[in-house]
């Protein structure tokens, strides 16, 4: 605490033009992210590329976030103490929601696979899909829904984003190169499209532990089943 | 873009959370918070962050908005405060 007091004031001003951050790496990012990535959405080259460990620890706190509330709020047989959810009575609601989740899939979809050209990537499009369950459990109710995406696949969805995108720095480290080094990967590509690729399947990634994550989370705190109380 | 419309988010955001503050009925103040979510996100994309705006929209305006509810049926629909 009391190093964070003594080093605190010497960091640079707040949105200070002058400082290293804004003056030499921002214009290395801005100049060379096309040069070496082949992907013109520079905010995805940043977080996936050239600061790409940054973003595997975001998705293993993600994960972590995702085995607390596991850990804290899990009842092991939902047949025991009853489902939350039931289906809606409501015609109107059933059929709105069953039209438009298709919908949201595919969007949320071209949001993970557009990242690349587009605002968003893997982070929006995996919750977009995560919300698209979401919708089913809340309309269809829990026992149906299963047949959409079952509660059993929640934490195998998160573990499997974390291994891609761990693994993939696992893939160039046997390849020769650094971890997360995009262009060892032993592909025969060019090197630009060997970045393209690796920013590809950490998106991928990344959307997977997202998806993986927020369902379990809602799972969690809604398989218990008490009903709805009185005010 | 241009400083009144930023302002004006930033007015909607104030005015959305000082609501949800100030209403009891629980369930009404997580859609007052999904409001909140929401022009905050707007807020962001006014000053240029794309991405973060839209972040905001999916994760803020629409997830916690749903976890908030269900937290809600555990617990009480009326704020004891």
């Amino acid at each position: 605490m009391g190093l964070l007091l003594v080093a605190g004031p010497g960091l640079p001003a707040f949105g200070d033009p002058e400082s290293a951050a804004a003056g030499h790496v921002s214009a290395h990012f801005v100049e060379n992210a096309y040069l070496d990535s082949h992907t013109p959405n520079i905010v995805t080259v940043i977080i996936a590329d050239y600061r790409g460990f940054d973003t595997l620890g975001e998705v293993v706190v993600v994960f972590v976030a995702g085995l607390a509330c596991l850990f804290l709020l899990r009842r092991s047989n939902p047949q025991q103490t009853g489902y939350l959810l039931r289906r809606t009575d409501s015609i109107i609601v059933d059929l709105a929601t069953r039209v438009m989740t298709p919908i949201i899939q595919v969007f949320a979809l071209y949001v993970i696979f557009h990242g690349h050209y587009s605002p968003g990537g893997g982070f929006q499009g995996g919750a977009l899909f995560a919300g698209s369950i979401l919708l089913q459990r809340v309309s269809q109710g829990h026992e149906n829904s299963q047949h959409t995406f079952s509660r059993h696949l929640d934490t195998p969805f998160a573990i499997a984003g974390v291994l891609i995108f761990a693994g993939l720095g696992v893939v160039t480290l046997l390849a020769g190169g650094n971890y997360l080094q995009y262009d060892q990967l032993p592909l025969g590509l060019r090197l630009d499209m060997l970045r393209n690729l690796g920013i590809l399947v950490a998106e991928v990634g990344v959307a997977f532990a997202v998806v993986g994550t927020l369902v379990s989370i809602f799972d969690d705190l809604s398989c218990t089943g008490r009903g709805i109380p009185r005010d | 873009m241009n400083g009144p419309i930023t302002a004006l988010f930033f007015l909607l955001a104030l005015i959305a959370a000082i609501a949800a503050l100030k209403v009891k009925d629980l369930l009404a103040v997580a859609v007052i918070l999904t409001a909140f979510g929401f022009f905050v996100a707007l807020l962001y994309t006014a000053l240029g962050a794309i991405d973060v705006g839209f972040n905001e929209a999916v994760l803020g305006a629409g997830v916690t908005g749903v976890l908030f509810v269900v937290a809600i049926h555990h617990t009480q629909r009326r704020s004891i405060d």
